[in-house]
């Protein structure tokens, strides 16, 4: 790809093109679809763990005035799951159920009251069977399995090694360990779980409305669990208010919606509570990180072993992927030469883990930051030092074959050493004050989707017609990251016009081609440059036209802010709607097409496995934190935090703040406040008021530094920017607590009553010691 | 979202009116803002047929400082208590716990009266329908046993409201009203320590009001401060209200 120049649109702050419609209260939501014309789905969920299902009565609900739907496990026979190697999940539970609040049963009915009446009068048989909550339980030796294929309860091992690790520790100066928990944390996005699924019985077609990130996945999930043929389907996804991971995934209400409106011949509106919307989960898995690093009084890094246990729930979900990711990402932020990696992905009676925000890497890097920070401590040296003797060289592969082709984390660390006075500050705080740093890194889009099927990783269509307008086609799914917003801009900065003019049409799979979907941060990479390539196309056909009308050559032909002009006169400009015109009447309206596919070389290495992790390029973040530490009560203030991010290039440099913004601060809720708890798998937790997310009480000052490293193969050089930032927090805060206290802790969150307790166990400690000497 | 059950709302504009509201339907519950009785109506928490409102009554809206003390009336807003400069000044406890009660919004509705006779709260009972029930409930809704302390036989959800300890430390009293007439006591014996039956109000009686006596010197100088895990929107690990006489504060407003 030519290096662009950005006169345009790329580069300039602007407001989300959506935004009005949000924060006017326009913006029609997957809940807010239902105009009193369809029937309420509700879902009976299992009050037990883990138990085998002996019976299950609906005659009494299906006989009730007003019910129209019952359906159950007997109902659908077919798994769904995103890994297709890991399908083994159920729209509704057959045979055994797995966690509490698994679906059962569901019903629709003509209205609430009707269809909870309904659910009440549902009979269940259970046999219940011993449940495990904890990782250690699941696999102790005498463990009923959850599943029968996978005995122990372990889902999926992953054993890698790259370079001599042994080797490499024997040349260290300093070698230290330490064992981090770290707590399960849900996305708690704003928008609770709604699907709208309207089946047309004449016809035999099905339409669903849902909260998806992915609506393609959720097409073929339905196609597969309603045996229908994929053309008789349509998924169209409406504003979404907030995704963060808990949608990538087809999810169990989404079907069961669909089943619902099948056997009813009609519409039916799912909305889940706020407590359902906790129970269906797929948020970080409760992590415990084995953690053993290698270090030369250089500071550099020369071996590190790694052992990750997830619990991953009752289902497999995209377990395997989260696992693998964990052992992958060690790799790609510094220049590490051997890496040893054991990960166990567990099943355990609870909700199912998924992909949440910086998927696979946040508790890993947690580890691996604290620690480092931990032995630089003990090894006398700065820790912006220790990250500098570190750094890779761009272009590189890693040792687990992860393709490096920009490289902008030297420069975050400047960023914020210098805005935060590091050097001037540190260690001359007062009492109870505490300075903290860390690094992280993310992927922009795995190199090789979950679903493999050899076409284009992202297509874009582009429409031009009489009005002048150009329309964007796009299966991206705007879930308030922006999406749309790029996708705009990145097709006016090609075709020099006005931002207005451009017109985004997103997420209809009847109208819009397909994309995978957003997560992995794939969005910007992938399908800004299929809008990039189909904008370029549209653009080659405009010069033509304007090259004809003015009778110059296409290659003189100079095309900037919405004006056609041969190069170097002034003479002759053409307006966008003359050359527009000109064009249209060689051929009627205009459609062109853009792809973006991934190089083979960015994805990833040859072991098993080895796809997890890869990416075309990783954004790169530095960060150091201020807070303040009470000891008494053990509430942390965080003061400051100052983020820089690798985003490659800003195509928004607004939305990219946004989200170095959010990251920082979803890093900060896991960091100080976030888990989940269950009481024997009931979620204790399952509100907003239990699940404490912080407020904006808690948001401290956080000055953002954009860092553009111009990826060789980005969009207009840009990589991810929504995800890099988040996993540095939660390790920057720990080591500013330690700075500010002289408590290590190696669990998160850091909640008062962790740092009371640590606390405590500090002063007994110096107490020992001195009755010692 | 969770439905609520059916209900009929009742308006009454006098005491009068609500006592006979209460007497009518002796099963009925006061509403004011809601915004605790909503939410454990919405969880199943809550048989009541019946909701009598008692915002719409304008002697419990009145907040009055004077020469005969402080009176607060049971429906007065938080908002309304945090906005009110004599109330910060003289009272600093008393301001500080309101504005430490849950978030701007939910003070905007919640009231004085509401949060005094706030419902006990437990992790195994501030929870869904489907929640207890697959816990097979507990002994202070529905059920046998307490899951706290399954030994014992009483109920152990704690008391949670910010303002009645800021309320104390002022020496406060309430003003209640109901079928058997009005009464006036101290504000700390309005509580018993029992979670599945914490308030010594008989049936059908409501808070009018609190008084706080006048010229006692206790309200020179009060503060309130609350733990929590986040600082916002969470109810108290621990409240703590304070007032203290000494000879400066004396001096001071006097
Ligand atoms: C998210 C959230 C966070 C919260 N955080 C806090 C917090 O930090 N601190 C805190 O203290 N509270 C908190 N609350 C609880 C509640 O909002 C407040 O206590 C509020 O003051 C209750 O007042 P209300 O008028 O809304 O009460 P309502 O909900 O109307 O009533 C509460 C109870 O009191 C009874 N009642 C109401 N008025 C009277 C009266 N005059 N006489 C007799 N009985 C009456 C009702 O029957 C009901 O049982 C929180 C609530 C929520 C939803
Ligand atoms: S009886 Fe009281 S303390 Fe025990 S579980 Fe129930 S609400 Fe909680």
């Amino acid at each position: 790809m030519s290096a662009p120049t950005h006169t345009g649109a790329a580069g300039r702050p602007v407001p989300l093109i959506d935004g009005i419609e949000k924060v006017t209260g326009k913006a029609v939501y997957t809940a807010d679809l239902e105009r009193g014309d369809a029937l309420t789905g509700r879902v009976l969920r299992s009050p037990v763990s883990h138990g085998e299902i002996i019976s299950i009565d609906v005659t009494k609900a299906l006989a009730l005035e007003g019910v129209r739907a019952v359906v159950t496990g007997e109902d659908c026979a077919q798994t769904y799951g995103v890994i297709p190697i890991a399908m083994n999940e159920y729209p509704l539970a057959r045979g055994k159920v797995r966690y509490r609040g698994e679906p059962i049963a569901a019903v629709a009915a003509v209205d609430a009251r009707t269809a909870k009446q309904a659910l009440d009068l549902i009979d269940i048989n259970i046999r219940e069977l011993p449940a495990y909550y904890t990782a250690s339980d699941a696999r102790a030796a005498d463990a009923v399995a959850l599943h029968d294929d996978k005995p122990g309860n372990v889902e999926r091992k992953v054993h890698h090694a790259f370079g001599d690790v042994a080797a490499g520790f024997a040349t260290a100066d300093l070698v230290s360990s330490s064992r981090f928990d770290c707590a399960e944390v849900n996305h708690a996005q704003m928008e609770p779980h709604a699907a709208l699924a309207d089946f047309d019985a004449e016809r035999g077609r099905l339409t669903l409305q849902s909260v998806s990130q992915v609506p393609y996945y959720v097409h073929l999930m339905l196609a597969r669990c309603l045996d229908m043929d994929t053309s008789s389907i349509r998924v169209i996804k409406p504003f979404v208010g907030g995704g963060f991971g808990s949608r990538t995934e087809t999810l169990n209400f989404e079907l069961i919606a669909a089943l619902l409106a099948r056997q009813a011949g009609g519409k039916v509106m799912v909305r889940l509570t706020r407590e359902e919307t906790f129970v269906t989960h797929r948020g970080r898995p409760d992590t415990q990180v084995d953690l053993k690093l290698g270090l030369r009084k250089d500071g550099r890094i020369v071996a590190v072993a790694c052992e990750v246990v997830q619990r991953g729930g009752a289902y497999a979900g995209y377990g395997l992927v989260t696992i693998l990711y964990a052992g992958a990402l060690l790799h790609g932020l510094y220049d590490i030469p051997a890496v040893k990696y054991d990960g166990y992905r567990v099943y355990a009676n609870l909700p199912p883990c998924g992909a949440m925000r910086g998927h696979g890497t946040v508790d890993v890097r947690h580890a691996f930051e604290c620690l480092l920070d931990r032995m630089a401590r003990e090894l006398g040296l700065d820790p912006f030092e220790v990250r500098r003797a570190n750094l890779l060289t761009a272009p590189c592969h890693t040792p687990n074959g992860l393709m490096v082709n920009s490289y902008g984390l030297a420069q975050c660390l400047q960023r914020v050493e210098t805005a935060s006075g590091w050097h001037e500050r540190k260690g001359k705080l007062p009492p109870g004050h505490g300075l903290g740093m860390a690094c992280s890194h993310y992927v922009s889009g795995a190199a090789k989707p979950v679903h493999w099927t050899g076409e284009p990783h992202a297509v874009v269509n582009l429409k031009l017609d009489f009005d002048g307008g150009v329309t964007v086609l796009t299966g991206a799914s705007d879930i308030g990251q922006g999406s749309t917003t790029m996708v705009a801009v990145a097709a006016a900065e090609v075709l020099q016009v006005d931002l207005g003019r451009i017109r985004v049409v997103a997420n209809d799979s009847a109208i819009t081609p397909k994309d995978n979907g957003s997560y992995s941060s794939r969005v910007t990479f992938m399908v800004g440059n299929a809008t990039i390539e189909a904008a370029g196309r549209l653009r080659e056909m405009l010069i033509d036209a304007a090259a004809r009308k003015l009778d110059a050559d296409p290659s003189d032909i100079e095309c900037t802010l919405e004006t056609f002009s041969v190069r170097g006169s002034r003479q002759s400009i053409l307006s966008f709607a003359e050359v527009a015109q000109a064009a249209l009447a060689v051929d009627g309206t205009i459609t062109v097409k853009g792809t973006f596919t991934c190089p083979p070389d960015a994805q990833g290495g040859k072991h098993r496995g080895g796809a997890v992790g890869s990416t075309m390029g990783f954004s790169y973040a530095a960060q150091v934190v201020e807070v303040s530490v009470d000891r008494e009560t053990g509430s942390i203030a965080v003061e400051k935090v100052w983020a820089a991010l690798d985003c490659g290039f800003a195509i928004n440099p607004l939305a990219v703040e946004g989200q170095i913004e959010g990251s920082v601060w979803m890093g900060m809720g896991q960091a100080l406040c976030e888990e989940t708890h269950y009481a024997e798998g009931l979620p204790v937790h399952a509100n907003l008021l239990d699940y404490r997310m912080p407020t904006i009480v808690e948001s401290p000052d956080i000055e953002v530094h954009i860092v553009e490293s111009n990826d060789p193969l980005g969009p207009f050089g840009a990589k991810e920017a929504g995800e890099g930032a988040l996993s540095g927090f939660p390790p920057a805060l720990a080591c500013a607590v330690a700075d500010a206290t002289g408590l290590n802790i190696d669990t998160l969150p850091l909640t008062p009553d962790r740092i009371v307790e640590a606390s405590v166990q500090q002063q007994r400690a110096a107490r020992r010691g001195k009755t010692a000497r | 979202m969770s439905i609520l059950p059916d209900f009929s709302l009742k308006h009454p504009s006098t005491i009068e009116q609500a006592v006979a509201a209460i007497r009518t339907d002796p099963a009925g519950r006061f509403i004011a803002g809601g915004t605790d009785l909503i939410a454990n109506m919405r969880r199943g928490l809550v048989d009541a047929r019946t909701l009598i409102d008692l915002t719409g009554i304008m002697e419990l809206r009145e907040l009055d400082a004077d020469a005969k003390g402080l009176r607060i009336g049971s429906a007065v807003t938080l908002r309304e208590m945090t906005g009110n400069a004599d109330l910060r000044v003289r009272y600093g406890a008393i301001a500080q716990a309101c504005e430490a009660i849950a978030g701007p919004g939910h003070r905007a509705a919640a009231t004085v009266g509401g949060n005094l006779c706030l419902d006990t709260r437990c992790l195994y009972y501030n929870q869904s329908e489907w929640w207890r029930k697959s816990n097979n409930y507990c002994l202070k809704y529905k059920g046998k046993i307490c899951h706290v302390a399954p030994q014992g036989n009483r109920c152990r959800a704690a008391f949670s409201g910010d303002l009645a300890p800021a309320l104390m430390v002022h020496d406060a009293e309430v003003d209640v009203a109901g079928p058997e007439g009005r009464r006036r006591f101290a504000l700390r014996a309005l509580y018993r320590e029992d979670g599945a039956d914490h308030l010594t109000l008989a049936p059908g009686e409501f808070v009018v009001a609190i008084h706080i006596p006048p010229g006692n010197p206790s309200a020179l100088l009060s503060a309130y401060a609350k733990i929590r895990i986040r600082g916002a929107i969470d109810f108290p690990l621990a409240g703590v209200a304070v007032a203290c006489e000494t000879a400066v504060c004396r001096s001071r407003w006097r």
